[in-house]
């Protein structure tokens, strides 16, 4: 059975689709969680009640192919966490004072493109919960500043103090891991 | 700023974003996790709409009940209440139509012709400020009515067409500079079609009543114009001519 026949099997309310589903995306899913919330138990939670709602709601969802399926899944998971944190009102403290230094440097060669996935989710969940967050929507789902700012309720300018802190913070980290960096080229 | 330089982590974005899972950080039990999920998506949903109707009628009936029980009913002021019953002298017509009066010697005082305030004398002098007040009474007195209309114009005396203000209030003086006028008995004043009330019945109380003991009531045959006269028929005659104007005078002294 493809994915095509257990998303429509799924939103006709099988559970054995359903469950398919969740046994495919799941792991995944949680590594997302993980990248915004520390803590497993909660980021399990945060799981359930994705996809949760991602079951409830497939009734509303045109199938186009696996890619959009889990662009649908991780955007409904990035929502659930974004929520949580906003719950917890992890954002409420974060202001726009710029970083100290400005990360005027770059890793030699290619030394970031070698890590593994699990060894940069495990720099990542280090950084602060608003260092994190705002790097992950932007570096690694794509959003702009100012897309951020909306979802998280911060302003542009804390946005983009976020990203620069934690930049150089990843940067301190990388260099404790024995990666280098060379003064970047002016251009 | 510093952080709108090239970012270096970009690359990680390929790596992050796979279906495949992360070592180390996917579920630690998936058939738990999913039956966890699967008793959540097997619950009913909750009936939220229901409750909001509940609530909804909750308010509803709390707002509705006590402006039901304790609806405030429009205030009318009875200003024939200030006076004792037997002061009042009401001038009311029934709303049955005009009852003729008995008078002396067998002649019937027309309904219309009868005020109950006693003998209006007719005086050449002008007298301001004597306006007859409409008062609305809930329970007439007996005795001498008048034509009552709803519209609050109510004629005092009988042909001489008296014209009153023409209030929607209940307690409503006439413009005090009219008094009681009218230009020639039967040229009148006022042609205002005389409604009965629906349910309120009015009495003319002139100013001079209001807080005077006018004593027991006089008897219909006093009660008349002194303008007027009664004739051989019956009927009753006026001394006016169509010019002159009549002024009732409503001080005792002219009793």
């Amino acid at each position: 059975m493809n994915l095509a026949e257990q998303l429509e099997d799924a939103r006709a309310g099988n559970a054995a689709a359903q469950k398919a589903l969740f046994d495919h995306f799941a792991d995944s899913m949680m590594a997302l969680c993980c990248r915004y919330v520390k803590n497993r138990a909660d980021a399990e939670e945060l799981l359930l009640d994705g996809f949760y709602k991602f079951f409830k709601h497939l009734k509303d969802f045109r199938y186009h192919g696996e890619a959009a399926l889990y662009a649908w899944i991780r955007t409904t998971m990035v929502r659930e966490c974004l929520m949580f944190l906003r719950r917890q009102r992890a954002f409420s403290m974060l202001t726009a004072e710029p970083a100290e230094t400005a990360a005027d440097i770059a890793p030699e060669g290619e030394p970031l493109a070698g890590l593994s996935a699990a060894e940069i989710l495990d720099l990542i969940i280090r950084l602060p919960v608003g260092y994190r967050t705002v790097f992950n929507l932007h570096v690694i789902e794509g959003m702009e500043h100012k897309e951020i700012a909306k979802a998280l309720g911060i302003s542009e300018g804390t946005s983009k103090s976020q990203l620069s802190k934690a930049r150089m913070l990843l940067q301190k980290l990388l260099l404790q891991k024995g990666i280098h960096y060379v003064k970047r080229k002016t251009q | 700023m510093s952080n709108e330089r090239p970012n270096e982590f970009l690359p990680w974005r390929a790596k992050l974003t796979g279906v495949e899972a992360t070592p180390g950080y996917g579920l630690d039990d998936t058939e738990q996790s999913w039956q966890r999920l699967a008793e959540r998506l097997g619950k009913r949903p909750r009936r939220r709409g229901i409750v909001w109707w509940i609530a909804a009628a909750c308010v509803i009936f709390v707002f509705l009940l006590p402006g039901t029980i304790f609806r405030v009913r429009p205030v009318v002021h009875h200003h024939a209440q200030l006076l004792p019953p037997t002061q009042r002298q009401p001038v009311t017509r029934a709303q049955s139509g005009p009852q003729p009066t008995p008078l002396a010697g067998g002649a019937t005082l027309p309904a219309h012709d009868i005020s109950n305030y006693g003998e209006i004398a007719a005086i050449r002098h002008p007298v301001k400020n004597h306006a007859p007040a409409l008062v609305q009474t809930p329970t007439p007195n007996t005795g001498v009515t008048a034509g009552a209309p709803d519209t609050g114009v109510t004629p005092g005396a009988p042909d001489i067409g008296v014209t009153a203000g023409a209030p929607d209030t209940g307690v409503t003086a006439g413009a005090p500079d009219i008094g009681v006028t009218a230009g020639a008995p039967d040229t009148g004043v006022t042609a205002v079609a005389l409604i009965p009330p629906a349910r309120r019945q009015l009495r003319i109380a002139y100013l001079n009543e209001l807080g005077k003991d006018p004593g027991p009531a006089a008897e219909p045959s006093f009660r008349r114009p002194a303008f007027l006269r009664l004739g051989a028929a019956g009927d009753w005659t006026t001394t006016a001519s169509n010019t002159s104007t009549i002024k009732i005078d409503l001080f005792p002294h002219n009793h």
